[in-house]
């Protein structure tokens, strides 16, 4: 089959699926792309943030060209995040974007539309430390803190792990974020936020507690993490729910089918986070095959104080044309029971995102989107550029 | 552990090589379009000015708004309206919308008789009872629009809003 018919394929698939094409974001499809873990590129098990040198090194080519072409050799000269023989690993993750913030409204009785900005995401800087083949130390900075602040997030994470073989459980020590289905490296995923509270997030970006989680990964078919947690952040975006001494427990358990033959990666897991009244189970599954791209699906259902619950499920769906050019598509549905005491019996929200994943040059990405969301109060819809630079 | 699969190498294939550069052109092209179909609705009609709406602190609806901090929300003239017992003698009304980003303070929203202010849960931003912004949202925003706040009367158990 052509690339190009393979790409109607995908598209037409995901019209099928969610009505209209959309894109977005997440890394997550990495895996199952190339049929990695998330450990094996980055230094937090969970992914996201610092690269291991595997990680680095499998994204340093990655572009439409090369510093070198463009005759920037200095740029190719920082082809290794490492210092001291390995032991030091340095990482860098700056991102911006255009948008529109907000949502329209009547004011006076006029109507009110939000307005474009141009504002930071995260800034992160993050270094890790292998101080013994079995003990590391890793943290990240996230900058965009100073500026911008988002209800439960932290300015850092941090942690010491102990992992003392592979085939072994390992522990993380410090300012983690409890694995809780699937990490999307995006703001706007509506599946991380409460829909009947669009602008607050149920899961901030960088959110982060103090605590301890135990991961396993020592059968290349089984993942496990479970963590136990403080839960001063998540206080701060579930006010309602979760109070400041409460704790937060965590667990994801999720399989990784395999078929080296076909080369077809799959993975399918469930999660659930406790934290006071707050109570959140989730499934996620996906499928993946290089060069052919993803499909990922996942489903959260969240019960709060106000014996409100809400059910959210998302489709992603990613081609890549090349590796620097990358389509990808997402249809997100949240549907919100109101709280006990308020009229309305449901809420509900759709989200569509279609965009592109744009590599021009090595460790630069541009992301242009086409958002649309919608709710019985207001529909939005929106171009939005997103700037990505790291290291 | 799982024993990784390569990640993706770079293809080489000449048609792949066109297909990508054609898709690099066409989609910095579809940004064009893409501009012009943005949207910005909303689905409720424009509020009505000048209606009047009671409400009883005895009713079930209301019973919230018995003690002070409690709130109550109301649909008058087409849009969704806040009633906070401010004080013993006091109830103001405010638009139910955060002026940050529209949070619905019904349930986000938490007043301090000591601070004079309603906190938005989902920024912290602070609005006196007249509207006026108190302190700015958390995350570095500015809030330049004060909300639209209403008129009410209110005797202790019974009261007005107007719009
Ligand atoms: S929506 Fe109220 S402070 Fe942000």
């Amino acid at each position: 089959m052509s690339a190009a018919a393979r790409l109607l394929l995908v598209l037409a698939a995901v019209v099928a699926l969610g009505g209209l094409p959309s894109t977005a974001s997440a890394l997550p499809r990495m895996t199952l792309m190339a049929g990695s873990r998330c450990s094996n590129c980055h230094v937090n098990p969970q992914g996201s943030g610092t690269r291991t040198e595997f990680g680095f090194y499998s994204m340093a080519q990655n572009g439409a060209t090369t510093w070198d072409k463009l005759g920037w050799q200095a740029f190719h000269d920082l082809s290794d995040n490492r210092l001291f023989d390995g032991r030091l690993t340095l990482g860098m993750d700056l991102r911006g974007q255009m948008a529109k913030f907000g949502v329209p409204r009547w004011e006076n009785g006029v109507k009110i539309d939000p307005e474009r900005q141009v504002f930071p995401m995260q800034q992160n800087l993050g270094a890790a430390f292998k101080v013994a083949e079995w003990l590391s130390v890793a943290a990240t900075a996230n900058v965009a803190h100073l500026f911008k602040k988002y209800a439960g997030q932290t300015p850092f994470d941090g942690w010491v792990r102990i992992a003392p073989d592979p085939e072994l459980p390992s522990v993380r020590v410090g300012m983690i974020q409890p694995s809780m289905g699937i990490r999307h490296d995006d703001h706007t995923i509506l599946l991380r936020r409460n829909p009947f509270q669009p602008a607050l997030p149920l899961f901030a970006p960088n959110w982060n507690e103090l605590g301890a989680e135990v991961s396993y990964e020592g059968m290349h078919w089984l993942s496990i993490e479970a963590g136990a947690f403080k839960a001063d952040n998540l206080s701060k975006s579930c006010a309602g729910s979760v109070k400041a001494d409460d704790l937060v427990f965590s667990g994801r358990l999720t399989l990784w089918p395999q078929s080296l033959d076909l080369g077809i990666n799959t993975w399918l897991g469930g999660s659930f986070l406790k934290a006071g009244d707050l109570t959140v189970m989730g499934g996620h599954v996906g499928m993946g095959k290089t060069y052919w791209g993803s499909l990922i699906g996942e489903v959260l259902i969240t019960k709060t104080a106000a014996k409100q619950e809400v059910m959210s499920a998302l489709v992603h769906a990613a081609y890549p044309l090349y590796d620097w050019l990358v389509f990808e598509a997402r249809y997100e549905r949240s549907m919100a029971s109101k709280p006990a005491g308020t009229k309305t019996d449901e809420t509900d929200m759709t989200a569509v995102v279609a965009g592109v994943q744009f590599v021009p040059l090595p460790n630069v990405e541009l992301r242009p989107e086409y958002r649309l969301l919608k709710n019985e109060a207001w529909t939005i819809g929106q171009w939005a550029l997103q700037l990505h630079v790291w290291f | 552990m799982a024993e990784p699969l390569a990640p993706p190498a770079p293809a080489t294939q000449p048609r792949r090589e066109f297909l990508c550069k054609f898709g690099a052109l066409a989609s910095s092209a579809a940004l064009v379009p893409l501009a012009s179909c943005e949207v910005s609705e909303l689905h409720t009609p424009k509020p009505a000015a000048g209606l009047s709406m009671n409400f009883d602190v005895a009713a079930t609806e209301f019973k919230a708004l018995a003690t002070v901090g409690g709130k109550a929300k109301v649909a008058l003239g087409g849009q969704d309206i806040l009633l906070v017992r401010a004080s013993q003698a006091e109830v103001f009304a405010m638009i139910n919308a955060c002026a940050h980003q529209a949070c619905p303070l019904d349930q986000v929203g938490s007043w301090s008789e000591k601070d004079g202010a309603l906190t938005c849960g989902c920024h912290q931003a602070k609005f006196a009872k007249d509207g006026k912004i108190v302190s700015q949202p958390i995350n570095g925003d500015k809030i330049t629009k004060p909300p639209q706040t209403f008129k009410v009367t209110f005797d202790g158990n019974k009261g007005t809003v107007t719009t």
